[in-house]
């Protein structure tokens, strides 16, 4: 008698988690991802905090647990369509997206190689580019190459197709439905960074040199797009002295009014990127509200105030400005402890910017309950609807393992409910 | 079928077990072309193997079909695939262990793409590598895991939020659990608690605690046996098969269990050490938790200690946390804890007013919400700052000097009343202990043994939740300041003692809606390790893993790292 499975609505390391837990305990498990790879944001992620440990160590390990079990199923460039029914027994309809490189692929990038477009590379936001055929990133699970339709030329060019040695490039695929019944739905639909053009007083949009922190993360990847190098967007000159934003749009009536609970904690690790790169010659810091590091992550701030080369202040930063003639950044920042008013010059800027839920613009299909800023509320959701990781509340990776571990219990219990009837 | 019976199938399966092997060389990613894949082929031929084939992409569909062609049509049971490393394809190469072995030689990674292509040094390392995948396979047999019976029972230590929640929660998935708390009564912190921290959305109100709720659910509940004033005293055994002896009214019972989950919670740091912070010296500062059950005795009205009512009431945050003399970390919940008791003071007066001295204010994600709601309650007053001095005010009071606040000068103030903001500290820590003074990894005493080859200093664990016959010492392992925490980001529940999970705040310090939800997870793996137990597998990071050592008895040594190593003395 097999029990009913449990369908996990997003594929980063909630999802993930949630869904390999789950049939690891026995249940069938359906991930449905809409990018054309699993992981999400912290594939995004150089390293994380407090071990600075890099991110695919983890992901590898549970995309080998995907793999080799075969009660969890998973589709990539997928949407949920629509979701009827209730606990025990919702039928969902999901639109699985041509991804046009079938299972054949090799990820040998000969079609890259001929392809005539370029396209702005996502993973890297924006900061480089792709092919209209690419691989989504170095480490993608699945390994396979994708294509982008909007940039793509489509049949008419089919360089690609000619190149392909393995009969693997099918232009013309086409979208398919899938109906999937389960005892339980888990939304770990995730974040997005909150858009700094919103916060007015900071004006990201119209200084080259202000980056945000997920930016910062690519930078100082290896394989990002400036190959781990951390320089300006202006003019490539390597940053020597940085600094950081806290609560850029957090706690704040006109943007995001939460705290996003992980920021303080990536920009202290963000200070290491550089700090590292360039030992000697290197300056960080950190302008802030309140420092956030809480239980054991004090000690991953005590180490950061023993370095001398880290300063940090408390005091919101008021303004930011540029100084056309280095492309410098001037921040303008009221010292609370200090002096009051004050300013400092930084070869770079980055944004310490929130997370806000996905699903917050973007309602997904269900009969979802979110709260008033789009997280989602699963105690006043129908029952069987369960919520992991960030689209559940503003949290750190192992605490968001830890609710995808809670929600894979959660799908057990659901589906144990209808066997036992 | 039963599972005898099914051990017995497999059983048979065995004997009648007459290897045949196919060989399948990939000559994709430039193994073709950097090796004579002829020669390679001899090989086998040598062997007399009668399934010998080659692919130029070994991965992909085709060649994957015929492997599963020979394995259907040509009774192929022993599988060598010579491609790339082991590590790859896992998925691809996969056949079902209790039928089939398979061997991958690895031909890219550790030949032709490390070694110069054509070389004849490189046609040797392959041909010796495939010699020994050949070796390998032939002494090789389907596995034949161990099943033993198993017992799908939780056992739960600690009755408090988390241990309640795991209780309840693996109840709620099938299993039989046994809950055990040392207190004659369940509910832990929670049921001393005035009001509990904004646990639900939208985080900005605090509420009566839900704790009575779920002791009624524990108690109601027919999978649960509860036992108040009881401790483990020994735990025997391996996942799926402990055997753990409960003490209580002064008798013992030993209960077979599969799976434990260790959720005993925290104590506060021992204030009698703060002393600078007029703790035992005026008798008008009090703790948080001596706040809470001042309080709750008191239903709502805030008094002191001295009986008389207090209006303007201070709280110091940071009160021995973060501070190295101390408790180096952060509690994570004393802020919230200070502004839950900051309502407290206004609500029990219009003109009552609270003071939050703090470092930083910690209200992490939607707790902002509740962060919020204080600063607009006009009673409640906050500030950034470090204390100067504390003496004892007039009426027993207290004058508090502060200074490096927000405000650029130093300022005394006096309240009726001062609060200090302490700490938790982990259960694991035994009484008596204090988190300065921890051996290495175990939680114990230094024992010097005089040796042939000088001094060997060990620590030698104090046994008092757990109490495990094991090798390794009594009781968790912790990693620092006493937590039995995960050691790994993307796994918080790895646990160095299999098929026991720590939960809640004897795990990170925590709120209690944050222990609840811990709770799930830690019940989800407690079920998760009987699970694939009673299938013989092994859980994460081996997870699937059927395999078992076997001793050769002839080649052994007697270096006895075996017997030192195993935690279940199986080899005693």
């Amino acid at each position: 008698m097999a029990d009913k499975g449990v369908l996990v609505v997003g594929g980063g390391i909630s999802g993930t988690t949630a869904a390999v837990e789950a049939a690891e305990a026995g249940l069938e498990s359906v991930i449905v991802e809409k990018n054309p790879y699993l992981g999400g944001r912290v594939a995004q992620l150089y390293r994380y905090f407090p071990k600075l440990c890099p991110p695919y160590c983890g992901l590898e390990i549970n995309f080998r647990r995907v793999k080799n079990n075969p009660r969890v199923t998973q589709y990539t460039l997928a949407e949920v369509e629509s979701v009827s029914g209730s606990v025990g027994d919702f039928n969902v309809t999901v639109k699985l997206n041509p991804r046009y490189v079938n299972e054949k692929c090799t990820a040998c990038g000969d079609c890259a190689k001929v392809c005539p477009v370029e396209r702005p590379n996502d993973f890297n936001y924006g900061l480089d580019t792709t092919k209209a055929i690419y691989l989504p990133h170095d480490l993608a699970f699945p390994m396979r190459y994708v294509v982008d339709m909007n940039a793509c030329k489509g049949e008419s060019c089919g360089e690609c197709v000619k190149a392909c040695k393995y009969d693997a490039i099918d232009l013309g695929m086409q979208a398919e439905t899938k109906e999937i019944n389960a005892a339980s739905i888990v939304y770990a639909t995730g974040w997005k960074p909150y858009d700094a053009a919103r916060i007015e007083n900071l004006n990201a949009d119209s200084i080259d040199n202000v980056i945000t922190n997920v930016v910062m993360e690519r930078m100082a990847a290896p394989n990002g797009p400036t190959g781990g190098k951390i320089v300006r967007p202006s003019d490539g000159k390597e940053v020597k002295k940085i600094a950081f934003a806290q609560c850029a749009g957090s706690r704040d009536r006109n943007n995001l009014e939460y705290c996003s609970a992980v920021c303080c904690m990536a920009s202290l690790k963000q200070a290491t990127y550089l700090r590292e790169k360039s030992p000697e010659d290197s300056e960080a810091t950190i302008f802030y509200i309140d420092l956030r590091a809480p239980g054991k992550y004090e000690d991953f701030l005590r180490k950061l105030e023993d370095d001398e080369k880290v300063t940090l202040r408390k005091g919101k930063v008021a303004k930011i400005e540029e100084d056309s003639a280095t492309g410098d950044v001037i921040v303008t920042l009221e010292d609370v402890l200090g002096d009051g008013k004050m300013t400092e010059t930084f070869d770079m800027v980055v944004l310490a910017t929130g997370m806000e839920p996905s699903v917050a613009s973007d309602k997904p299909a269900g009969d979802v309950a979110l709260e008033e800023h789009g997280f989602i509320d699963a105690d006043a959701s129908p029952d069987g609807i369960f919520a992991a990781g960030v689209a559940r509340r503003p949290n750190d990776v192992a605490e968001s393992v830890q609710g995808a571990t809670g929600a894979a219990l959660k799908s057990l219990q659901s589906a144990r409910e209808v066997s036992n009837v | 079928m039963s599972e005898e019976a099914k051990n017995e199938a497999a059983a048979e399966e065995k004997e009648e077990f007459t290897q045949k092997i196919g060989l399948y060389i990939c000559t994709g990613c430039e193994i073709g072309d950097a090796l004579d894949i002829d020669a390679l082929k001899k090989i086998g031929e040598i062997k007399k193997l009668e399934n010998i084939k080659t692919h130029e992409f070994l991965c992909s569909q085709d060649g994957a079909q015929i492997i599963k062609d020979d394995i259907n049509n040509e009774g192929v049971n022993s599988i060598v695939v010579a491609a790339c490393s082991m590590r790859v394809n896992t998925d691809v190469f996969s056949y079902d262990p209790l039928k089939y072995v398979t061997e991958r030689v690895n031909l890219r990674e550790q030949v032709v793409w490390t070694h110069e292509p054509g070389d004849e040094d490189t046609q040797m390392l392959a041909e010796d590598q495939l010699r020994i995948g050949l070796a390998r396979i032939a002494k090789a047999e389907p596995m034949d895991p161990e099943i033993e019976p198993i017992t799908r029972s939780v056992l739960v230590i600690g009755g408090g939020v988390a241990g309640l929640t795991s209780a309840l929660e693996s109840a709620g998935a099938g299993y039989d659990v046994v809950l055990v708390e040392k207190e004659a009564e369940l509910g832990g912190w929670s049921r001393k608690m005035h009001k509990m921290l904004p646990a639900k959305p939208p985080f900005d109100n605090i509420g009566p605690s839900d704790i009575g709720e779920k002791i009624s659910a524990v108690e109601g509940n027919d999978r649960i046996k509860v036992m108040t004033g009881a401790a483990v005293t020994k735990t025997e055994g391996a996942p799926g098969l402990y055997k753990v002896t409960i003490s209580r009214n002064g008798g013992e019972e030993t209960v077979d269990i599969g799976s434990i989950i260790m959720a005993t919670g925290w104590r506060p740091y021992d204030a009698g050490n703060l002393e600078h912070l007029g703790y035992g010296k005026f008798k008008n500062v009090v703790t948080n938790v001596e706040m809470e059950e001042m309080v709750a005795a008191n239903d709502g009205k805030i008094l002191r200690p001295d009986g008389s009512v207090a209006k303007k009431v201070a709280f110091l945050q940071c009160a021995g946390s973060r501070d190295p003399e101390h408790l180096p970390y952060c509690s994570s919940v004393c802020c919230l804890t200070s502004l839950k008791q900051a309502t407290y003071v206004t609500e029990s007066d219009a003109d009552a007013e609270a003071y939050i001295i703090y470092k930083d204010m910690r209200t992490p994600g939607l707790y902002e919400n509740y962060y919020e709601a204080a600063q607009d309650n006009p009673g409640v007053m906050l500030t950034k700052g470090e204390i100067v001095s504390i003496e004892e005010g007039a009426d027993g009071g207290v004058s508090i000097e502060i200074d490096h606040t927000m405000l650029g000068e130093k300022v005394r103030f006096d309240a009726d009343m001062l609060v200090l903001a302490t700490g938790m500290v982990t259960n694991m820590v035994p009484e008596g202990r204090t988190i300065n003074d921890l051996t290495p990894d175990y939680i114990g005493q230094w024992k010097e043994t005089e040796t042939p080859d000088g001094i060997i200093k060990e620590v030698i664990a104090d046994p008092h939740i757990l109490n495990l016959e094991y090798r390794q010492g009594p009781e968790m392992p912790y990693l620092s300041y006493g937590f039995p925490d995960s050691h790994f980001v993307c796994f918080p529940y790895e646990t160095r003692r299999t098929g026991i999970y720590a939960a809640g705040t004897v795990r990170a310090p925590m709120t209690a809606m944050q222990s609840a939800s811990d709770a799930g997870g830690a019940a989800l793996k407690a079920i998760q390790c009987l699970e694939l137990t009673s299938e013989g597998k092994a859980v994460h990071p081996r997870v699937g893993d059927m395999t078992y050592p076997e001793i050769n008895f002839t080649n052994c040594t007697q270096c006895r790292r075996c017997t030192v190593e195993c935690p279940f003395g199986t080899l005693d």
